[in-house]
């Protein structure tokens, strides 16, 4: 389409015509502008620096944490029925056997110390201490994972003859339910035992130390993988919070006004607010799919909206007109649109409640710390349990819209993204944002106007897993 | 414009001076540009200092062998208003107002009206119908790429033309109608 007289002259209207300008005042805000951005550009910039070092803070020091737990555990075999030390040398030839002396100076661990290298030969009936990377899984032996607190003087030729160690039990990290649990029996069943081997792992000499701080090397890892079961079969119940903003995409479909037509179709500012009780069941380690009971509550804030200026059609418009040249004044009167500016104001509220069920999946990474993330999403089928919308126009006329204009079944589309805090092993606690999209309309086609609505939330929930 | 190499290089370092030069040399016209897209003044002014943004952050694009200066910033700004409008998702960009009837309207008429006029009646047009006439008679576009651009038919950009063309005559026509009354006055 080329352009006509009309277009060229409007063209050439415009061409090298510049509007006037505060040149110093449009600069200043301009600078100031730049300004904000720059300061926004540095805060994001620094906030984004500060999390990635977080995060790998977080990572660092886990790692560094399962390494030190490793070299530091030592599984105690106090079983009376190892106790013979000939017979315990037969069955595991290769095993480093150390003779524990109660009470033991230096002397004497130092004797010790030369027997067991040659540990086969000599015959004592005193518990051996040894690692227990061999022992069979789910071994009936007492096993008692200790931490030593570690001390770089201990194994120096100063460390103090006869000092006194403290042990604290220490749970290994990356555990399964069944790792924990076999100590803990055990403990619960030897009580005796355990308070005989606290009275003589309190004065273990030397060279137990020193072999203990040998076993730095200690593959954990194989312990844990031998033991390691998927968690199959693992449940949990959820109960989560939402609040959010919401956008509401308006389509007219029924209103005749005129000066409702060109009302912004796009409305902002609704709040969401949510709660949920659901049900997960864990097909793996990661994976798990999720099904509950929701309430949201949808409710926009008290607002005025104005319409824009509408062109209206006048048949017989009077146009006054004076001739120059005979100084006569004339009224004709011809057939017009006229821009008038009718201003609709009018305020809204507006509250839709609606309970649902929502089915969803989700994949969740455990990280080697207690912190992990959540990604999940699925449907939410909602019914309406109650809409209030209220419209107060201008001449103080109240409108409600009546709830037979909403359908009573509401599809969303649910997806988030959460980090977690686990607690312990059956408590954690998520913090994440969440999107909700309409899938169908809210109104039924008699409706004086559709709506669908797209919200952005935080959510946060507490989980209970059994 | 007179804005030499040596200003250039020094807005490029980001020298204060430099670019205050540049942006005085150039703030009315862009300003002019902005005008015609916005609904009115402030909104003009917001997006005067958006192009300025882009300006001074992509002068570095600029390739003074492959054209004049005056043109680049003219193509970043037009970019830039288009940008900031298409995320203000402002615009419905197909308008129906009703029954608008062609008025006629002579070269007098047009030649009676200042430019400021014609700015003030272009802001005054609903947002899709600016944007439309922007494109097409000022941006040279043709109706594919305004099509494209906006996501519409090329048919419907050439009807919403024509209905934008119609609705700028009856408000330049009322401005002249005001015109009367003020020489009445």
């Amino acid at each position: 389409m080329k352009k006509d007289w009309l277009d060229k002259k409007l063209e050439e209207k415009l061409k090298g015509f510049d509007l006037p300008l505060d040149l110093e005042a449009a600069w200043d805000s301009l600078e100031q502008n730049r300004k904000k951005d720059d300061k926004k550009k540095f805060l994001l910039s620094s906030i984004s620096i500060v999390l990635v070092f977080a995060f790998l803070g977080i990572f660092f020091h886990q790692g560094y944490k399962e390494e030190g737990i490793a070299s530091n555990a030592i599984e105690l075999n106090f079983n009376s029925a190892e106790l013979d030390k000939p017979k315990l040398a037969e069955k595991m030839p290769n095993e480093r056997l150390i003779e524990s002396g109660v009470g033991g100076d230096h002397s004497s661990s130092s004797s010790s110390s030369s027997s067991s290298s040659s540990s086969s030969s000599s015959s004592s009936s005193k518990p051996a201490l040894r690692t227990t990377t061999e022992l069979p899984v789910g071994s009936q032996s007492l096993i008692e994972v200790k931490n030593i607190e570690r001390n770089k003087n201990l194994i120096t030729s100063k460390f103090p003859v006869g000092h006194t160690i403290s042990f604290e039990t220490k749970k290994l990290r990356k555990r399964t339910e069944e790792q924990n649990r076999l100590p803990l029996i055990l403990k619960q069943n030897n009580t005796e035992q355990k308070s005989q081997i606290s009275n003589r792992i309190k004065t273990l000499p030397l060279q137990e130390l020193a072999f203990a701080e040998r076993q730095k090397e200690l593959p954990l890892e194989k312990i844990s993988e031998a033991n390691a079961r998927p968690q199959k079969n693992k449940k949990g119940i959820t109960l989560s919070t939402l609040y959010g903003v919401a956008n509401m995409n308006k389509k007219n479909q029924n209103l005749e006004e005129a000066a409702f037509k060109f009302i912004d179709e796009k409305e902002e500012a609704y709040d969401v607010l949510g709660t949920k009780l659901e049900y997960s069941h864990f097909l793996n380690n990661q994976f798990y799919i999720r099904a509950g009971l929701s309430y949201q509550l949808w409710s926009d804030r008290i607002q005025s909206q104005q319409s824009n200026p509408i062109n209206v059609f006048e048949e017989d418009y009077p146009i006054e007109i004076r001739e120059y040249n005979n100084g006569f004044r004339d009224t004709i009167t011809q057939d017009l649109w006229i821009e008038k500016i009718e201003i609709a104001t009018f305020d809204i509220w507006n509250k839709t409640h609606y309970v649902g069920l929502p089915i969803s999946i989700g994949y969740q990474w455990d990280t080697k710390s207690k912190f992990g993330f959540d990604i999940n999403g699925g449907i939410n089928t909602n019914l309406l349990v109650k809409a209030e919308i209220h419209y107060l126009l201008a001449d103080n006329n109240l409108e409600s819209i009546k709830q037979e204009e909403f359908n009573s079944l509401l599809f969303q589309l649910e997806a988030g993204i959460s980090t977690f805090y686990n607690f312990n092993q059956s408590l954690r606690l998520d913090l994440g944002i969440r999107s909700i999209f309409d899938i169908n309309n809210r109104k039924t086609e008699e409706a004086s106007f559709n709506s669908q609505y797209s919200s952005y939330n935080i959510s946060l929930g507490l989980t209970k897993i059994f | 414009m007179n804005i030499d190499q040596n200003i250039l290089s020094k807005c490029l370092k980001g020298e204060k001076c430099a670019e205050k030069a540049l942006f005085s040399a150039f703030a009315s016209k862009v300003y002019t540009i902005c005008s015609r897209y916005s609904a009115n003044g402030m909104e003009a002014k917001d997006l005067l200092q958006e192009c300025f943004i882009i300006i001074f952050k992509k002068l570095y694009q600029f390739d003074e062998n492959k054209g004049e200066l005056g043109a680049w910033i003219h193509k970043i700004c037009v970019r830039t208003i288009l940008n900031v409008l298409k995320k203000q998702n402002r615009y419905s960009h197909v308008v129906y107002m009703e029954n608008l009837k062609d008025v006629p309207v002579t070269e007098s008429d047009l030649f009676e009206i200042q430019e400021t006029e014609l700015i003030a009646a272009i802001q005054q047009l609903p947002n899709g119908y600016r944007e439309v006439i922007n494109l097409f008679i000022y941006e040279n576009w043709s109706h594919k790429e305004i099509g494209e651009h906006l996501g519409i038919a090329e048919a419907t950009s050439r009807s919403q033309l024509n209905r934008a063309k119609a609705a700028l005559k009856i408000i330049l026509l009322k401005s002249k109608k005001k015109l009367y009354e003020k020489r009445l006055a």
